[in-house]
């Protein structure tokens, strides 16, 4: 019986926001739809195909930076691991487009039996390799993530003396400095494909695990919840939350020393700083500050994907501080931070042992395997952000910051943010054309104007750019084009994005009402218990600051960074994401109710509405509307 | 002479062919501290005892002596209709003999004396030696020493309703004596009531429970004659997964114009609001874990919610029997012998369509 296929607007003929003619031209030719008319065959591929736009990963603003670098890791490092290095047997890679500087998602199912038996072998022979020898390639892995953060952070990004030293000249050399900088850069870029190479590396076959256990515990009990499979590995901890462990026992360490006063008194890290140096036993906490901060300074408040907004605690002091200030009070009435994954911990383990008792006795073999694969490869699904995520962007970020006194000198642009609306290829050309100008006059204060020969066309194209991406921000892209499978099969797709037969059906349901007439969202169970209160609509990490303690979180998706807020919140809603998603894995965490994954939240919701989050259930009820 | 009645808390599933299944199982139940109503159960033997010594086997016998229908005949239903009526009569006019009567009386008002509650409303409910859900009576709401009396000999003579001696006749059983056991218990006075499975029968997933429930007594849910409200609830996070709250037009109550239970119309502003609290919900459940764990297999248990008592003093287990129709089929293993993790997650990713 062949279902109606759900139909959504067709990706080609989606209206552009007004004012942006030309906005294609900013970013990769690679990442467009087919424009209609010029390629019958792919225009048709595209329109027949489901394509689900990735609020998961998309940055604050489409900035061209941000998605060169989105399209060096999800678009092309998570596919050659599942294509190439893998051979996953059925699940391909993950198809990308940009509309309008969204990006847009869809995944490539091997429809080739054969082919994919052929495959098989390999898929086997090499995740049961990682399987077997986890802990030591884990260990690997943050050595490579780390070293090609710290490969990029020595890149060298100054402008280079305007004379080559004597010493060079006499060696017989004959190099020039300026050519270096264009040289790094490629560099630069290379080591960031290698950092999402890596981060890909054991990420896809840890799903796999986590996958393969899920659809284990449906099959063996058809009403299992994913709630329930999410509590059976809780506590298990993860790197990522890592830094705010560390700023716990830098709190306690300030009790046990006598120095918490100090800390808490008001003023900025340098204040603070100066207090503590002027004794002893604060001289004593500084010194273990210093210590934790590498590697877990890499720490972010901000999104997976590179942008300019982020603060990393390696780059703002006051945002360690901030966390070590709330664990000193929080310690000071008495509370044992460590209680709720002391408990999740010991609440996965009974849960996990009662599922088991209930299995056939010739199941349980098989159980205990996946449960085992699935505890071990789970800190990763979570903790990889800290590595192939915070530490990977900080490096990068850094020498931007660096390049961009460049981009001033010589004339390209006034403000060093206006380098993230330059594509990685454009960096490349700046460089030359600085490295031209340079060498033609000897020093850019020699040049005509003072500027390099393509100043002129940068300096108006950026400020177009800016304008143009404002709009392209400000336009909200449907959560879903083209047509839905009767079926979702790839198992990425639903463990990942959450984005499953059921929910497209809802959104379907959904894009046909005026979102202002939503009383009632459906989504993931995330992280269980029902509660009652008050929203807070908070599109971006900007708006965190907003947030009263006590009030449900409503926002398109969170990142490691919102950690600090799940202390706060009463319960969490997000637009974009499953059972696996950064948001749940915090939630249970936390223990916080959480319904992920909802489509319509932050369009449906407005601040200040009064709203029923069921976390076992995984609905939200708009209860009153503001 | 034998004993012929029990408190329930003198028996145990050891008992099954002295006062019938449910009996024994409510003694085993009481016993082992689930929350049931109190009473006392009358053996099979007490029946005997009636119909022999009374001497209405001997009538019993007179009138199936004289009687020819054939039970595979629906046209002679009417006939076993008629016959069953007048041997119910023969039954229900019987005096118990010798001093029968005091004893039942005497465990009734010591019941009464129990609880603090005189002339307590008691329910009547038939026990066979096996099970034939449905196919005997069972009578709520009585109340009184003659009532008591009257009543359970209508459990008796319930032995010869039409369903009851049309099935022996097909099994070629003697029709004039079909000895049951008799259980007296307090009336529960229910806010609502229903049953609940130790799995979900649908798809026989062992981990969950599943209740049905409807205002009122429990007989309303049985009978299947409304819409009822239905939660399944995960037997080891104890989350209720699933809701489905139906309509409810109807319930079974007591309906004090005519004395005993029927079917009234629930009011409007509780047709559409669940029956149950979560809390009780959550309760109901947790025993009915526990009376799995208990009794070693999956259980089908009649339950009830006291409108008067205090959660969770006001949860109380009617009856319960293993469940045979999901139980039975033999469930299937996820996995063939001898598969690994490793295959499992290969097999998942091999093809892209499942």
């Amino acid at each position: 019986m062949a279902e109606e296929k759900l139909r959504f607007v067709d990706p080609h003929d989606v209206p552009p926001p007004d004012g942006v003619e030309g906005w294609e031209r900013m970013y990769d030719r690679a990442y467009m739809f087919t424009p209609k008319g010029v390629d019958p065959e792919r225009e048709k591929y595209e329109s027949d195909r489901l394509w689900v736009f990735d609020s998961l990963h998309q940055p604050p603003k489409p900035l061209m930076i941000s998605t060169d670098f989105y399209d060096s890791s999800w678009w092309m490092r998570l596919n050659q691991m599942n294509s190439n290095v893998f051979a996953f047997p059925g699940a391909l890679g993950i198809d990308h487009r940009m509309l309008y500087g969204y990006c847009y998602l869809s995944s490539i199912v091997l429809d080739d039996p054969e082919e994919s038996a052929k495959r098989e072998e390999a898929f086997r022979k090499r995740i049961n390799h990682y399987w077997d020898n986890w802990p030591t390639a884990m260990d690997n892995l943050i050595k490579k993530h780390l070293a090609c953060a710290k490969a990029i952070e020595e890149l060298n990004f100054d402008e280079p003396p305007y004379l080559v030293p004597e010493n060079e000249v006499m060696d017989f050399r004959g190099t020039y400095h300026f050519d270096a900088l264009e040289k790094n850069w490629r560099d630069l870029v290379g080591y960031y494909n290698k950092q999402y190479s890596v981060h890909f590396e054991m990420f896809n076959i840890a799903h796999v695990a986590n996958l393969a256990f899920t659809d284990f515990c449906k099959k063996a009990f058809p009403d299992m919840t994913d709630a329930s499979i999410g509590q059976m590995l809780a506590g298990l901890g993860a790197d990522i939350f890592r830094p705010d462990e560390e700023m716990q026992k830098l709190a306690k360490l300030s009790l046990d020393l006598g120095v918490a006063d100090a800390i808490s008194q008001p003023g900025d890290f340098s204040e603070v700083e100066g207090r503590l140096k002027a004794t002893d036993p604060g001289r004593k906490w500084m010194e273990a500050f210093e210590n934790t901060k590498y590697p877990w300074f890499y720490f972010t408040t901000g999104y997976s994907i590179i942008n300019p907004t982020d603060r990393y605690w390696f780059e703002d002091f006051n945002l360690p501080l901030a966390s070590v200030r709330t664990y000193i009070e929080r310690l000071k009435k008495g509370e044992d931070l460590r209680a709720p994954q002391r408990e999740a911990k010991a609440r996965a383990d009974r849960l996990a042992a009662e599922y088991r008792g209930m299995l056939k006795p010739e199941d349980r073999p098989v159980f205990d395997q996946l449960l085992n694969l699935d505890k071990m490869v789970t800190p990763h699904l979570e903790g990889h952000m800290l590595w192939g995520e915070c530490a990977a962007n900080y490096s990068v970020r850094k020498q931007l910051n660096a390049i961009s006194k460049i981009f001033i000198k010589y004339g390209y642009m006034d403000d060093p943010g206006d380098i993230w609306y330059l594509n990685i290829h454009e960096v490349g050309i700046l460089l030359r054309d600085a490295c031209r100008a340079a060498a033609t006059y000897g020093k850019i204060e020699w040049a005509p104007s003072k500027r390099a020969q393509s100043a002129y066309y940068w300096r108006s194209e950026l400020k177009w750019r800016k304008e143009t991406v404002d709009r392209l921000a400000a336009w909200t892209p449907p959560p879903v084009l083209g047509i839905a499978p009767e079926q979702i099969s790839d198992p990425f797709l639903i463990g990942l994005w959450g984005i499953t037969t059921e929910q497209i059906a809802s959104w379907h349901k959904a894009a046909a009402v005026d979102v202002d007439q939503i009383t009632e969202l459906t989504g993931f169970p995330a992280s269980p218990k029902a509660v009652e209160g008050v929203a807070r609509v908070i599109a971006d990490v900007e708006g965190i600051s907003t947030l009263k303690a006590g009030e449900i979180l409503v926002c398109p998706t969170t990142s490691p960074s919102w950690g600090p807020v799940f202390n706060q919140v009463k319960a969490v809603v997000t637009d974009m994401g499953g059972m696996m998603s950064h948001s749940a894995i915090v939630s249970r965490e936390y223990g916080v109710p959480a319904v992920t994954g909802v489509a319509y939240g932050t369009s449906a919701i407005k601040t200040g509405d009064i709203l029923y989050v069921d976390g076992d259930k995984g609905v939200v009820k708009i209860l009153k509307k503001i | 002479m034998q004993k012929w009645i029990y408190w329930f808390e003198e028996l145990s599933k050891d008992f099954y062919d002295v006062v019938g299944k449910k009996c024994a199982n409510l003694g085993e139940l009481r016993r082992a501290g689930f929350p049931t109503p109190p009473g006392f159960a009358l053996s099979v033997g007490a029946y005997e005892m009636f119909m022999k010594e009374s001497g209405v086997i001997e009538e019993i016998r007179k009138v199936f002596a004289s009687f020819e229908a054939d039970p595979n005949d629906p046209a002679d239903l009417p006939k076993w209709d008629k016959v069953g009526e007048e041997v119910r009569g023969l039954v229900e006019s019987t005096k118990m003999p010798g001093n029968m009567e005091e004893i039942i009386a005497r465990y009734y008002n010591e019941l009464c004396d129990k609880t603090g509650m005189p002339d307590m409303s008691v329910s009547t409910r038939s026990a066979g030696p096996s099970s034939h859900p449905g196919q005997y009576e069972s009578y709520l709401h009585v109340k009184g020493r003659d009532d008591v009396l009257q009543n359970v000999k209508k459990v008796w003579s319930s032995t010869f309703n039409q369903r009851s001696i049309v099935a022996r006749a097909r099994k070629n059983l003697p029709l004039e004596f079909d000895p049951i056991g008799v259980a007296v218990m307090k009336m529960v006075d229910a806010k609502s009531a229903g049953v609940m499975f130790t799995l979900n029968p649908i798809n026989g997933d062992v981990s969950k429970i599943v209740l049905e429930a409807n205002w009122g007594l429990g007989e309303g849910v049985v009978s299947g004659s409304t819409g009822v409200d239905e939660w399944m609830v995960d037997k080891v996070t104890f989350d209720i997964v699933k809701i489905k709250c139906q309509t409810k037009l109807t319930q079974f109550e007591f309906d004090p114009n005519i004395g005993k239970p029927a079917y009234v119309g629930v009011p409007l502003e509780k047709q559409n609001a669940p029956c149950l609290e979560r809390q009780e919900v959550i309760r109901i459940s947790e025993i009915g874990k526990e009376m799995e764990k208990y009794f070693g297999a999956a259980q089908d248990i009649e339950w009830a919610v006291d409108k008067d008592l205090p959660f969770p003093q006001n949860i109380l287990i009617l009856q319960t029997r293993p469940e045979t129709t999901v139980s039975k089929r033999e469930a299937k293993s996820v996995t063939e012998s001898g598969t690994s993790g490793l295959d499992y997650a290969t097999r998942l990713f091999s093809s892209g369509k499942k």
